[in-house]
């Protein structure tokens, strides 16, 4: 009698001791940009998740993420998920094979993604690969809407910006400085002035390397930019504003909308600027923005955007399962809902579920969310020595615009050095 | 008669097997405490203290580096050599000493994944210093090569950028190096771990001395005052990890006042060079002191070089690393605890074994 007791004690142990292993929660590892407020807004997102299936989320954050993420990939030990700011380089991560598919797992239904969306997230595939996690609208000028008001045409802004030149502050604020990345918000302007002079088409060919930086209409789009500069210059000081937007950071830019006498007019920024304005400006009442006009009457009206996409890495259907959760409205909606945040989703149910706190930010997720047109940052879907000699001729530019010739030559000849393999091939959706 | 005979031979049973078992206790941890001092100050010695000196000296190199560059520049040098040989030559010391911390590393992933960053970081700041050696060399775009350096001392200084990760990570490896020396068995209050069973050990032995005084009217027994002896030298010799966690820990402040003195003078040197440099990209940008070319992110006025040079460090880096390394230095001691707690168990069954013997015949 004495040895069957013994022997189902030893059994009850060995069971409790294996619920309990299996009881513990597991873990997932997940590889992102953000660090700091924005990595508690991301890790916000998917508590729901960690909750719900009784998972740890082990989330590195770091400015590097591309750079960090190759070198585990190469070393065959890559994240579960990993989100990255630029979709060109997970969809060589697609090409190559590292990058699973996630047609079926996910549901980006209709109902919550907007066609051009669902067709973005493909990455230039038949399949379904990326989730967006957060996004940025460009194409976009801000203003202050006590000193100056929305303009609807080139035009417009040409007048607006002469007119200024004439006496009172600059027209645009402009800082190109940001730190590796320097030049980068002026690639900005070039690719939306492309967008709306000659239309996604062109764009989509040119942002995919297969139109030349010397053909007609991308050099006609650096010569608009030069005009609008020129124009916001005061005589004799033709060299002075360029030199000033060489030597701000581009965080430090627009806040100049808000001094007492105005330091500048308009900023031609995403829809993250309003972060660096003054906590003081409200939106609607200090600031507004108005769409970047078409400069080309039959061009339809389009919009640059940049997004954080979410891949999936591994083949653990737990990561699967994340990667569904983080496309919810349910996850979506958390960013945004944060006091403060400038954080906008594209999915359509959490625009009509109220989130967005004011009518500029639920116009800005309404373009992001339902727009005919939307083309992805080209700086994002270039190769990345691509997007840094673009960047870097940005600067030349400013420096010497009479360079313009070299400079092109200069990006043609870093194109033909570039593989055309699993580069990104539809930018717009 | 036969049951008090019985009672003297159990005791003195008992006695043994205690005196025994403790001694393997006191044994175990005297020599458990004293090889995990030794294994934590011997991490702090090769790693820690180390990498907390190569990110100071990597700190130090880096504004050499910047200041000899903008020197370079401002004295019109650089169109024969650049940045200059004193800008390479300091830049590859801080990225060695970077490298070097990467392999003394104990601060854990956070840390790897901060002197990852930093690589990029310096590999972005002497990007944008070749970028200005090359546009300086290319004169009509004067403005150009003003911006370069611009975005390489920016690259420094800048939120979230070198300095900024340097500064986080010198403070995760202090952290690292303090949390080493107070917790675990540096933390003083965890020496009653071996200190409690060798009193204890020690009072019974003194008990058993008495007893076999008492039952066996022998004054002294030579075995168990050698016994007790020996244990003495045993807590002593333990106890040396005491004074070594001491010696490290003034090590630390010897380390920590280097550091602060090697970072007082960097940011002397750093400051010198934003000073030349500002008032280098005003002389193009405001030529008649309208600020209207400078941007909004230049300060309007240099920042003020400090009128004397900072007092060099109060102790040397070769001192502080020497205190550390005395603080290793009687590691012959965990030889010397096992065969000292071998002595004592020996001296006790010498002391013992006769009178078990004399009744076991009675027994």
């Amino acid at each position: 009698m004495r040895r069957p007791t013994i022997l189902l004690a030893v059994a009850a142990l060995v069971a409790g001791s294996l619920t309990a292993c299996s009881a513990a929660a597991a873990e997932l590892t997940v590889l992102g940009p953000w660090t700091g407020g924005e990595e508690q807004a991301f890790r916000a997102m998917f508590h729901g998740f960690e909750t719900e299936e009784n998972v740890h989320i082990d989330y590195t954050g770091t400015p590097a993420v591309n750079e960090v993420l190759q070198a585990d990939v190469q070393k065959g030990q890559p994240p579960d998920v990993a989100v990255l700011s630029s979709p060109g380089e997970l969809a060589r991560y697609a090409a190559s094979g590292d990058l699973r598919k996630i047609t079926g797992s996910v549901d980006v239904s209709d109902g919550e993604y907007s066609q051009q969306w669902r067709t973005l997230l493909k990455l230039g595939t038949n399949d379904l690969y990326a989730v967006p996690v957060k996004a940025d609208l460009k194409s976009i000028v801000w203003f202050d809407p006590k000193v100056s008001s929305k303009m609807d045409s080139w035009q417009q802004l040409l007048d607006f910006t002469a007119k200024s030149a004439a006496g009172g502050p600059r027209t645009w604020c402009l800082g190109m400085e940001a730190y590796s990345t320097s030049g980068w918000p002026g690639t900005d302007w070039i690719e939306d002035i492309l967008l709306h002079q000659s239309g996604p088409s062109v764009y989509q060919d040119w942002a995919t390397g297969q139109l030349a930086w010397n053909s007609d209409p991308v050099r006609a789009a650096w010569q608009t930019w030069g005009q609008l500069l020129d124009a916001q210059d005061k005589p004799g000081d033709q060299q002075a504003m360029r030199n000033a937007a060489l030597l701000t950071y581009f965080g430090d830019a627009g806040g100049k909308m808000f001094d007492q006498h105005p330091g500048c007019l308009l900023e031609h920024q995403g829809s993250f600027t309003t972060g660096t304005y003054p906590t003081t400006a409200e939106r609607g009442r200090d600031y507004d923005f108005f769409p970047f006009p078409t400069i080309a009457s039959q061009v339809p009206q389009s919009y640059e955007v940049s997004v954080n996409l979410a891949g999936l890495f591994t083949d653990n259907p737990l990561a699967r399962k994340l990667m569904a959760y983080l496309a919810g409205a349910r996850a979506q909606g958390v960013w945004p809902a944060r006091p403060g945040g400038t954080a906008f989703s594209v999915n359509r149910e959490v625009l009509n579920a109220g989130v967005y706190r004011d009518p500029v930010s639920t116009r800005i997720a309404g373009v992001l969310a339902q727009a005919d047109h939307l083309c992805l940052d080209a700086s994002d879907v270039m190769p990345a020595e691509m997007s840094d000699a673009f960047s870097r001729a940005i600067l030349e530019y400013l420096g010497d615009p009479g360079r313009l010739d070299a400079i092109l030559t200069g990006l043609d000849d870093v194109r033909s050095g570039l593989s055309a393999k699993g580069r990104l091939s539809v930018p717009c959706g | 008669m036969t049951e008090r005979v019985s009672t003297t031979r159990r005791t003195l049973l008992r006695l043994r097997l205690a005196l025994l078992a403790l001694t393997v206790v006191v044994l175990a941890m005297s020599a458990w405490s004293f090889a995990a001092t030794q294994d934590v100050l011997s991490t702090v010695r090769d790693r820690t203290a180390p990498a907390v000196l190569d990110i100071a000296s990597a700190r130090a190199a880096l504004m050499q580096a910047h200041a000899a560059a903008v020197s370079s520049f401002v004295n019109g040098g650089a169109g024969l050599v650049g940045p200059g040989e004193q800008y390479a030559t300091s830049l590859s010391v801080a990225e060695q000493d970077l490298a070097r911390a990467a392999e003394d590393n104990s601060a854990g992933a956070a840390a790897s994944n901060e002197l990852q960053l930093l690589a990029g970081l310096l590999t972005t700041y002497s990007g944008w210093m070749s970028q200005a050696d090359s546009h300086y060399r290319d004169k009509p775009v004067d403005s150009l090569y003003l911006s370069d350096l611009w975005y390489a001392a920016r690259a420094l200084d800048g939120g979230d950028q070198t300095l900024a990760h340097l500064e986080v990570l010198a403070q995760d490896q202090q952290q690292e190096l303090d949390q080493e020396l107070t917790a675990d068995w540096l933390d003083p209050s965890l020496a009653l771990a071996w200190l409690v069973p060798a009193l204890v050990l020690l009072a019974l032995l003194v008990y058993t001395q008495v007893y076999l005084r008492r039952r066996f009217r022998r004054r002294y027994s030579p075995w168990m005052i050698g016994a007790t002896v020996v244990l003495l030298a045993l807590m002593g010799a333990t106890a040396t990890e005491l004074m070594l966690a001491d010696r490290a820990h003034s090590a630390n402040a010897a380390l920590t006042a280097y550091v602060d003195g090697t970072d007082q003078q960097s940011d002397a040197v750093s400051a010198g060079a934003q000073h030349q440099l500002i008032l280098l990209i005003r002389q193009v940008c405001a030529p008649s002191g309208k600020p209207d070319g400078c941007g909004d992110t230049m300060p309007a006025t240099p920042p003020a070089v400090p009128l004397t040079t900072a007092a060099p460090p109060a102790t040397s880096a070769a001192s502080a690393t020497a205190q550390f390394a005395s603080a290793t230095d009687l590691g012959w001691l965990l030889v010397l605890i096992p065969v000292l707690a071998l002595a004592v168990a020996g001296l006790v069954l010498a002391g013992l074994q006769p009178r078990i013997d004399e009744y076991r015949n009675r027994s």
